[in-house]
C-alpha cells in the first residue's frame, strides 16, 4: 500500500509582485489554508547605517513608531490591532527595520492601515521617546545577562572593529542614553522612504484587493533616500581574540569568519558548508563535540543572510575546564573542511536538510510574508525561495572545499566565562 | 474538522487528522511519564531517557535516526515536562512511514549502549549548567521549587548534577521499561494523509509493541498554599527578575475558562492591565506578562516581570494592586471581547501547521482529555464578566502566593 498524499494540499496562489511608481514594492501571496493574515513592512535601514555616535537609533525609532501616530495614541494602536485578533510589532536588525502585523484574515484592511499609519505618520511624542529609551536601555542590560549574547557582541567587535557591521543592533548604554528626539526624526525622515520599503502580505486574502488597497495607501508616499555613503566592511578581522570574564557556569566560545552576501555565487556553497559543519543534529560539530565527546549541550554554526556582507559563526557553551578542548575541536573540523572532500552521501543529506528546513519554515503566513519581503529587500526577489532550492542542489563537494579554503582562513574568536 | 481517536489492541491510543496546508506530516509520540513520576534517586531520568532514546537501537546505530530524518528534509525534536515526554517528527508526507518506524523502534528497542549513556550524561550536565546561566530559566526553577514544596512538581525536570551523575545504567533501563508501554502512550499523526492509510501505518509500526502493567501515578494534588512564601537570591545580573504564582483551577473544572480570560486581561499583550499600568504608566518594569500553566495535578497562575535594582522593591506591591482591582469588580466589555478575540486568533495561528494541531491533541490526550481541547473554544465563549471577577476572587488570594526574585549584584569583571 502506498501512503501517497491525498490529492494534494490546499494550493497557495502565485506570489504577485508590484512596483509602485514611488519605488515601494508590494508582494502578495494568497494562502487559503487558515483564516489568518500576516503583513510585513521591511525598510532598508539598520545598525549598518548607523555610526558609533548614533548606534541604536534605528532600534529606538522602531520602538517609538508603535507609540502613537498623528491619528492614534499608543494604546489605541495596540487596541485596534488586538481587536483584529492580532499584534503590531517592530524589530530591527543589521540591514533592515521591520514593522509587522498579524491577525484574523477578515481584518486585513485594518492591519494594513495600521502598518501604513505607523510607517508614515509617527508622532515622536517626547514622553514616549523617553519611555522607550528607558525600555531600550533595559533591553541592552537584559542582553548582558545572557552569556551567549555577550560573546556575540564581543565577536562582532573582534571581526569588524569600528566598522558599522560590528555595532550592536540595540545600541549601547552610552549611545542610546545620548540620542534625542531630533536624532530620531532625522533618521526616520532620511531612511523611511518608499524606495527603501517592501510590503509583503500572506494569508486568506484576495490578491487584487490587497494590491489596490496597498497602492491607495502607500502609493502617495514620496521621498527618496539619497547620499548614503556605505563604507565597505574590512577584509581582515580587527582582533584575533577578545575575552571577557563573567562568573558563569559555562564558558562560551565563538569563532567567526567573514562570509559573502546573498547575491554572491559562493552564497549557496557556503550555506551547504554551514549545514555540514554545524546546522542540525546530524552536523559534524553536533556529532563530534556533543555526541562523541559530551562537551556541550548547545553547539553549532550559523551564517546569516545579508545583502552586503556576512559572517559564519561557530559557537559552543561548555564547562570552563573544557573550553580549550572545545575550541580545538572546532578548529579541527574547520581544517577538515578545508582539506578533505565532503563525502557524497553527507553532501546530499546536507542539501536535502537545507531545502527541508526552508520548506518547513515557510508553512506559516508570518514566515511567508517575512521571507518574500526579505528576499525582495535583499535584492534577489520574492521568488528566490524557489531558486534557492536549485542553487543548493547544484552545489558540489568541490564547491564546498573551495569556499572552505577561501573563507575559513582567518578566524576571530570571542570567549566569555569565568577567569 | 474532527480528529479520529482509536485504540489499538495493545492499548496504544492513535489520534489522526488530515491537515492539507502543505504536503507535510507531523508524527508525535506522547508517553505519560515525566519528572513527577520520579523518586528522589530517579530525579532527571525522564528527561535523560528523552535524550537517550534516539542514541541507537539494535538495528539503527548512534546518530542513524538523526541522519535519516534530516536526510529526508525533516525535523525532529523532543521535550520532557512534569507530566509527559514527547517526541516529534515533521517531514514530507511521502516519508511518513519512515517517521513512524523510527519512533516505534526507538520507543520499543532503545539500546542504552553504556558508552552512549556516559557521553550523553555529560551533555545533560552541560544542559543543567546552561539553565543556571539563563536568568529566566533560573527564576522559574526558584519559583516552582518554593511554590510546590514537598511535591513532585517542585523538582527540576533536568534533575541535579548529583542525581544524574549517580544514576547507573540499570536504573535508567528499569525506569524506561516500566513506563514506555503502548498502554501508557499515544501516537498522533496529522498531515496530508488519508485517515485509514495513516491508521494502518501506525498499526504496522506500533502494533507489535507489547503492553504491560502501567505504574499507578502517585502524584497527589498540590496542597493549597497556607501563606505568602518569598524567595530571593542574589545573582551576578544587570536586571532583576521577578515572578509570583498562585494556585489556579484544575482542568477540566469550569473555572479554567474564566481563568484563561482573566490571565489574558491581566497580562497578555500590550493592552493588558499589567502592561498598561506597570510598564506604560508607572515605568516600573521593562517587561511583564501573565500566564496560566495547566498541569495535570495543579493549575498555576503566574506573573513574571523584568525590572532593575532600583525599582524591584515596588513591583510586587504594584502587581498586587492590579490583582485587587480585578477582584473588585467585573472587567470591561471591551476587555472581555478583546481577550476572546485573542484566544480565537491564538487557536487559528496554532492550527496553521500540522505539528501545531498534533501538539494540541497530544497534550490534551496525555494530560487532560482530547474532548477538553475539542470543546475549548465553545466553552470559553460562554464565560461572563462576573465569572472572571469571581475567579479572580477565588484564586488570586492576596495572602496566599509564592514570590521569587533574582536580585542583581555587581558583576566583577
Amino acid at each position: 500500500m502506498t501512503l501517497a498524499a491525498t490529492g494534494s494540499a490546499m494550493a497557495a496562489g502565485p506570489v504577485v509582485r508590484e512596483l509602485l511608481p514611488n519605488g515601494l514594492t508590494v508582494v502578495v501571496r494568497e494562502s487559503p489554508g487558515a483564516p489568518v493574515v500576516a503583513l510585513t513592512l521591511l525598510v532598508g535601514v539598520g545598525s549598518r547605517h548607523e555610526t558609533r555616535e548614533t548606534n541604536g537609533v534605528t532600534a529606538l525609532v522602531g520602538r517609538v513608531l508603535l507609540k502613537g501616530t498623528r491619528r492614534r495614541s499608543a494604546l489605541e494602536l495596540a487596541q485596534t490591532a488586538e481587536d483584529a485578533g492580532g499584534t503590531l510589532e517592530s524589530a530591527t536588525d543589521q540591514e533592515y527595520a521591520e514593522l509587522r502585523g498579524r491577525g484574523l484574515a477578515r481584518h486585513w484592511p485594518t492591519l494594513l492601515e495600521l502598518l501604513h499609519e505607523v510607517a508614515t505618520a509617527p508622532r515622536f511624542a517626547p514622553d514616549e521617546v523617553e519611555r522607550e529609551r528607558g525600555l531600550l536601555l533595559a533591553q541592552i542590560r537584559g542582553l548582558e545577562d545572557q552569556p551567549f549574547q555577550v560573546a556575540n557582541r564581543l565577536l562582532s567587535r573582534a571581526l569588524y572593529g569600528e566598522h558599522p557591521f560590528g555595532l550592536p543592533t540595540a545600541g549601547t548604554l552610552a549611545t542610546v542614553g545620548r540620542l534625542d528626539g531630533a536624532d530620531l526624526v532625522r533618521h526616520f525622515e532620511r531612511f523611511f522612504t518608499p524606495d527603501r520599503m517592501v510590503l509583503a502580505v500572506s494569508g486568506q486574502v484576495e490578491t487584487g484587493e490587497v494590491l489596490r488597497q496597498a497602492g491607495r495607501l502607500f502609493g502617495s508616499m514620496d521621498g527618496r533616500a539619497t547620499g548614503i555613503p556605505l563604507v565597505p566592511p574590512p577584509t581582515r578581522p580587527a582582533e584575533a581574540r577578545l575575552a571577557e570574564v563573567r562568573p558563569t557556569q559555562q564558558t562560551h566560545v565563538l569563532v567567526g569568519f567573514f562570509a559573502p552576501p546573498i547575491a554572491a555565487a559562493d552564497y549557496a556553497p557556503l550555506k551547504v558548508l554551514n549545514a555540514v559543519l554545524g546546522s542540525g543534529m546530524s552536523s559534524r560539530l553536533f556529532r563530534v563535540l556533543r555526541d562523541e565527546h559530551g562537551l556541550a549541550y548547545a553547539v553549532g554554526s550559523f551564517y546569516p543572510t545579508r545583502r552586503e556582507g556576512s559572517r559564519l559563526v561557530i559557537h559552543v557553551g561548555t564547562a570552563p575546564g573544557n573550553a580549550t578542548r572545545a575550541e580545538r575541536g572546532i578548529l579541527q573540523e574547520v581544517d577538515r573542511l578545508r582539506e578533505e572532500m565532503v563525502p557524497a552521501d553527507e553532501l546530499e543529506r546536507a542539501r536535502t536538510f537545507l531545502g527541508g528546513v526552508l520548506d518547513l519554515d515557510l508553512r506559516t503566513n508570518a514566515r511567508q510574508s517575512f521571507y518574500r519581503g526579505f528576499f525582495e529587500l535583499m535584492g534577489v526577489g520574492p521568488d528566490y525561495v524557489e531558486r534557492y532550492h536549485q542553487l543548493i542542489e547544484a552545489v558540489t563537494s568541490d564547491d564546498v572545499r573551495r569556499v572552505a579554503r577561501r573563507y575559513l582562513s582567518e578566524p576571530a574568536a570571542a570567549v566569555v566565562g569565568p577567569a | 474538522m474532527e480528529p479520529r481517536r482509536r485504540r489499538l489492541d495493545n492499548g496504544l491510543t492513535v489520534i489522526q487528522q488530515a491537515h492539507r496546508a502543505a504536503e507535510v506530516a507531523a508524527v508525535q509520540l506522547w508517553v505519560r511519564v515525566g519528572a513527577r513520576d520520579e523518586s528522589d534517586a530517579e530525579s532527571g531520568l525522564s528527561h535523560f531517557i528523552e535524550h537517550l532514546l534516539f542514541k541507537g537501537t539494535p538495528t539503527r546505530g548512534p546518530g542513524a535516526i538523526d541522519r535519516t530524518i534530516s536526510g529526508l528534509g525533516g525535523e525532529m525534536n523532543a521535550a520532557t515536562s512534569q507530566d509527559f515526554t514527547y517526541y516529534h517528527i515533521v517531514l514530507p508526507t511521502r516519508h511518513v512511514e519512515t517517521a513512524l518506524e523510527v519512533l516505534a523502534d526507538a520507543a520499543r528497542h532503545a539500546s542504552f549502549d553504556p558508552e552512549e549513556v556516559e557521553r550523553e550524561r555529560l551533555v545533560v550536565l552541560e544542559e543543567i549548567r546552561r539553565a543556571r546561566d539563563d536568568p529566566n530559566a533560573y527564576l522559574w526553577r526558584i519559583l516552582t521549587r518554593h511554590h510546590f514544596p514537598d511535591h513532585p512538581y517542585g523538582r527540576d525536570v533536568l534533575g541535579t548534577p548529583e542525581s544524574l551523575g549517580g544514576a547507573p545504567r540499570e536504573r535508567i533501563v528499569d525506569y524506561y521499561r516500566r513506563h514506555y508501554l503502548p498502554n501508557n502512550a499515544a501516537v498522533v499523526v496529522v498531515g496530508s494523509l488519508e485517515p485509514e492509510a495513516a491508521l494502518a501505518a501506525v498499526q504496522r509500526a506500533f502494533g507489535g509493541w507489547t503492553p504491560g502493567p502501567v505504574p499507578p501515578s502517585a502524584t497527589p494534588g498540590a496542597p493549597d498554599l497556607a501563606a505568602v512564601r518569598r524567595a530571593t537570591e542574589a545573582r551576578p545580573l544587570q536586571q532583576a527578575y521577578f515572578g509570583v504564582a498562585w494556585r489556579g483551577p484544575l482542568v477540566p473544572a469550569a473555572d479554567v475558562y474564566a481563568v484563561e480570560l482573566l490571565v489574558s486581561i491581566l497580562g497578555r499583550g500590550r493592552t493588558s492591565r499589567l502592561n498598561q499600568t506597570l510598564k506604560e504608566e508607572q515605568g516600573l518594569v521593562s517587561s511583564i506578562g501573565a500566564s496560566f500553566y495547566a498541569q495535570q495535578r495543579a493549575g498555576t497562575i503566574i506573573v513574571t516581570a523584568r525590572t532593575d535594582a532600583e525599582r524591584q522593591g515596588k513591583v510586587e506591591g504594584a502587581v498586587l494592586a492590579e490583582i485587587e482591582r480585578l477582584r473588585g469588580g467585573p472587567v470591561g466589555e471591551a476587555e472581555l471581547a478583546r481577550a476572546l478575540t485573542n484566544v480565537e486568533a491564538g487557536y487559528a495561528f496554532g492550527h496553521e501547521t500540522a505539528e501545531g494541531v498534533a501538539y494540541s491533541y497530544g497534550l490534551a490526550e496525555t494530560v487532560w482529555t482530547l474532548d477538553f481541547e475539542l470543546t475549548y473554544l465553545d466553552e470559553i465563549r460562554k464565560v461572563t464578566r462576573e465569572q472572571i471577577a469571581a475567579a479572580a476572587r477565588r484564586y488570586l488570594v492576596p495572602d496566599r502566593f509564592t514570590a521569587a526574585t533574582l536580585e542583581p549584584i555587581e558583576v566583577c569583571s
